[in-house]
Parts: structure tokens; sequence; C-alpha cells
């Protein structure tokens, strides 16, 4: 039976393990399924959810023990013990027996990615060893995967929509940032965090997977992993959970109201291309440590204005498309049991899906704000559009509001929210950035 | 009098996920708790001051407070430009 297991490792270490950790294994397994089959569906994204899916799939499935070089260089042995005379026993008689040397430990692992790798020789081992460690480390833990997505983010934006309406749509973009804001206080005071860990949880609020990833990077690189799967967990849940929402604080009535329009003029690709120029100039200006979200956002925002038609067909396509595959892949196979069933996830997913529930609920807050300001003529449901996620929630918006008033369309208003959403989001990332480390040098003195 | 209570058209499911939201708040107050616990009772270094609820509230609100000036920095400088180009053009159109 023992050389089955040694042939057929990705049993023999599910078999070699405690029931909880086998369980954990088998729950990823099947949550992997379960991702692909919503994704599949349209329930969630499926462009992220399907890679994803797999990625979980096979890292879960797919364990095997590591060989002696690769165990000592993954970090996941606990180091060798050394006895300093300090630590020595005093009295020699209480030393009854030397210790017997124990058994090798087996260490598991797999062959695509090794996270938790810190040293830089190590690290060096496994870029020649697990197939996606070199996009690992040279895309994700620097935050260029972040950037290249914020890149093709910025080519899609229209940013025509936010300067026909500016204030209305950055005051619901500011309401839609309470989670942001709100699960920050809730992090410390109530679940202990520290201020980085808390800002980089907080920041799920603004439904931004870049943003998410920059900041835990620049705050708490050590809940790098948990934080970034956690929060594309969550962002591929506001694509299903959002409209139930909507339903819940939103009466029928409500929701079929009729948004005046009034006529705006023509925003030209040069007053577009102005906008990106002094708005990425002023934002990095005020916050370099997130200047490389900005310049790339604005970056894709000029390269579309400025109608460079091979850049956009690079971007919008080859990069966009190409960095959703390896983000998607790789959230996927950072889903090993070890690194999801870590005590901290628990606290990660109530905070995560409090940010974005208290987003959602700032964002229709706002709206009503509106509606009552503009004596109801004015759908509150495009509130929760000003939550970013690019353009998920506007698409969500549009869809419910074409259910409840046929013939409707509020997918301009909802656009100008939703990318005044993103905008605000880059700035609490910056201001998050620049401040934390402040807040953290007050409270130690 | 019939009294219609908020409740009256909650399905299962619906009851089903309070429960389960109602248990993932209550098993992650629990992990927290015991943490606490077990970092609390080492007795070693003293580990860093917990900043407090009150101090946490007091910097988002300084974090919210910045990037709702920034914001509306941002808004007021589009309504300068469109005020600007609006004007431009009329003069254009006037000479045209």
């Amino acid at each position: 039976m023992n050389t089955f297991y040694e042939i057929f490792q990705g049993i023999g270490t599910l078999v070699d393990s405690t029931f909880l950790s086998m369980l954990a294994r088998l729950s990823l397994l099947l949550l992997g399924g379960l991702l692909i089959y919503l994704g599949k569906r349209g329930t969630l994204e499926p462009l992220l959810m399907i890679p994803m899916g797999l990625g979980m799939i096979a890292v879960n499935a797919g364990m095997l023990y590591l060989d002696p070089v690769s165990a000592a260089k993954s970090e996941r042995l606990p180091p060798p013990a050394i006895v300093t005379p300090a630590a020595a026993p005093a009295d020699p008689a209480a030393v009854v027996a030397p210790v017997a040397p124990a058994a090798p430990m087996r260490v598991k692992g797999n062959m695509v990615v090794e996270p938790l790798v810190k040293d830089n020789d190590n690290l060096m081992y496994f870029m020649g060893v697990d197939f996606l460690q070199p996009v690992y480390t040279f895309t994700f833990s620097n935050g260029l995967i972040a950037c290249l997505v914020f890149l093709g983010i910025g080519v899609l934006l229209d940013v025509g929509f936010l300067l026909a309406r500016p204030f209305e749509s950055m005051f619901l973009a500011l309401c839609a940032e309470l989670g942001t804001i709100v699960t920050f206080p809730i992090a410390v005071g109530i679940f202990g965090m520290s201020y980085g860990e808390a800002a980089s949880v907080s920041m799920i609020g603004g439904a931004d997977g870049p943003m998410v990833m920059f900041t835990t990077l620049k705050l708490a690189p050590h809940l790098f992993v948990p934080i970034t799967v956690v929060g594309y967990l969550y962002l591929g849940l506001t694509y299903g959970g959002y409209p139930y929402m909507m339903k819940l604080l939103v009466p029928g009535t409500v929701r079929a109201t009729r948004t005046s329009k009034k006529p705006t003029r023509d925003i030209s690709s040069g007053e577009k291309l102005a906008f990106a120029i002094v708005a990425c100039g002023a934002l990095c200006l005020l916050f370099p440590m997130a200047s490389p979200l900005f310049l790339c956002l604005f970056l894709g925002v000029a390269v579309r204005e400025a109608e460079l038609a091979p850049f956009v067909k690079l971007i919008d396509g080859t990069i966009l498309y190409g960095a959703t595959l390896f983000l998607g892949l790789m959230l996927g196979a950072l889903c090993s049991a070890d690194v999801i069933f870590d005590p901290v996830v628990v606290k990660l997913l109530v905070l995560g899906i409090t940010a974005l529930v208290l987003s959602g609920i700032g964002g229709i807050f706002g709206g009503y704000v509106l509606y009552f300001l503009k004596g109801r003529r004015y759908n509150p449901l495009i509130g929760i559009a000003a939550v970013s996620c690019v353009p998920t929630t506007a698409k969500v918006v549009q869809k419910m509001v074409q259910e409840e008033a046929p013939g409707e369309i509020i997918l301009p208003e909802a656009l100008g929210a939703n990318i005044s959403g993103v905008i605000t989001s880059a700035i609490l990332c910056g201001v998050y950035v620049a401040l934390v480390p402040l807040f953290t040098q007050a409270a130690a003195q | 009098m019939k009294v219609i209570l908020p409740m009256r058209h909650s399905s299962s499911r619906a009851r089903t996920r309070i429960a389960a939201a109602v248990a993932i708040g209550a098993g992650a107050w629990m992990t927290s708790t015991a943490h606490a616990a077990v970092d609390g009772g080492g007795g070693g270094a003293a580990a860093p001051a917990q900043p407090g609820l009150l101090t946490a509230i007091v910097n988002a609100a300084i974090v919210y407070g910045i990037a709702i000036v920034i914001s509306f920095a941002t808004a007021l400088m589009i309504t300068l430009m469109n005020v600007v180009l609006a004007r431009r053009g009329a003069r254009e159109t006037e000479q045209a």
C-alpha cells in the first residue's frame, strides 16, 4: 500500500494528513469546481473564476512530498535547534538521556508555486522548479500585475462620463467608500489588527482588485496572499450579491424611478486627455507611493484619448486579457489548504464582506440623497455603481433598472459614478499608504 | 388587527443565510479572542501597544477627510475646465 501512496503522491499526501487538513483540501477541490460552474453560468465573473477554479483544483489535488533539498528550501521546516550555553540546563542531573534524532520530516508541497519563500537563494531555486514561480515573483510580489490590470482598465474608461457630471459622480463615489473607511477602525479596535493590515483589508471595500493588491504589498506584505485571495473571491461575489442587496434596500417603486436627463455637452478627446495629464500629475505629486497605480490608470486613459490605435489594441487585448488569465490562475494556485486555512483568513473573510456590504450600503445611501435632492427624479440604484469594480457594478445596475423600468437607460450616470469610484479608491489607496506609517509611528510613541 | 412582521416573506433560504452570517461572525470573534488570549498569556517580550478603537476611528476620519478634499478638488478642477472650455467654444462660435 505504501508503494501505491509513493507512486500516487497526490492520494498519498491526502491520506497521510490530519483529518482537518484532508477536509480542507477536499473542500478547496470542491470550491474550485463550484467557481468554474458559477463562472460558466455567468453568476460570477468567468474570466477570473474559470482559471482560478482550475488553479485551485490543480494545486490541492497535485500535492506531493518535496525532495529533501526542496523541503529545506521551502522554508516550511522548523529551524534546527541550537543549544547555547545559556539555554543548557544548569543541573546536569536533569538530563536523563540524550534525545534521539527525530525522524526526517516529510514536507508536502506542489510543483506550481512556493509563495512563502523569503530567502533570495531559495527563491532562485524555486524559479527553476515551480512553473508559476517566475510569474509570481516578477509580477505579483512587486505589484506589476496590479499595474497591468489598471493599465487595461484605463484603456476601457471613458472619463467623459465623469467629466460630464463631476460633483454628482464624486459624491456617489465618496459615499460608496463607506466600507473602506469604517472597516479600518473595526479591524484595528475589534479584531486587533495592525494599522497596515487593517488598511489593506479595508481596501476590499473599494472593490478594486489591483488596489487591494497594491495596498497590501505596501502595508502588510505578510498578508499579501490571503488578502488578495479573499479580496478577489469577494469581488466575484459583487456580480451575484449586489442585486440582492439592491432589492433588499430599495423598494420596487423607487427602483423603477426614471432619472431626469440633463443635456450634457460633448466632451472632446483633447479635454479627456488634458484631464488625464493634470489628474495624473497632481495625484502623483500628492501620493508618490501610489504613483505606479496612478501612472498606469491615466496612461491607459491617455492612450485611449490620444487615439493610439496600436497601443489600444495591445493593452485592451493582449495585456489586459493576459494579465487577467495569469491573475486568475495564480490566485487559484495560491489557494492551497495551508495558506487558506490560516486562522487570520477567518478575520479577513468577515472584514472583507463587511467592507463590501458597507460600501454597497453607502453607495445606495448616496443614491437616496440625490434622489431626494433632485425631487425624486433620480434612481438611487445608480449609487451602488460607484463601488468601482469597473464596469461590473454599472452593468448590474443597468440590468436591474431595465427590469424595473423597461427602456430606461442610466448607463452614462452609472459609468460616471463607476469611474469616479476607481479614482476615489486610488486616492484612498494613496492616503492609506502615505498615512499608515505615520499612524503606526504615532502609536509607538 | 393583523400585524405584518418584516420577516413574514423571508424564506428558509434567507434564514439559512442569516444563520450562516451569524455563525461566521461568531467564529471570527472566537478566533480573534482565542488568539488574543494566547498572545497575551506568554509573558515574554512586551508586544507593541495595540491602538484603541477611538484612535482608529479618529485616524479613519482623517483618511476620509483628506480623500473628500482631494476628490472634490478634482471635481472642482473638472468644473472649472468645463467652464473655460465652454466659454472658449462659445467665443469661437461667435467669431465663426
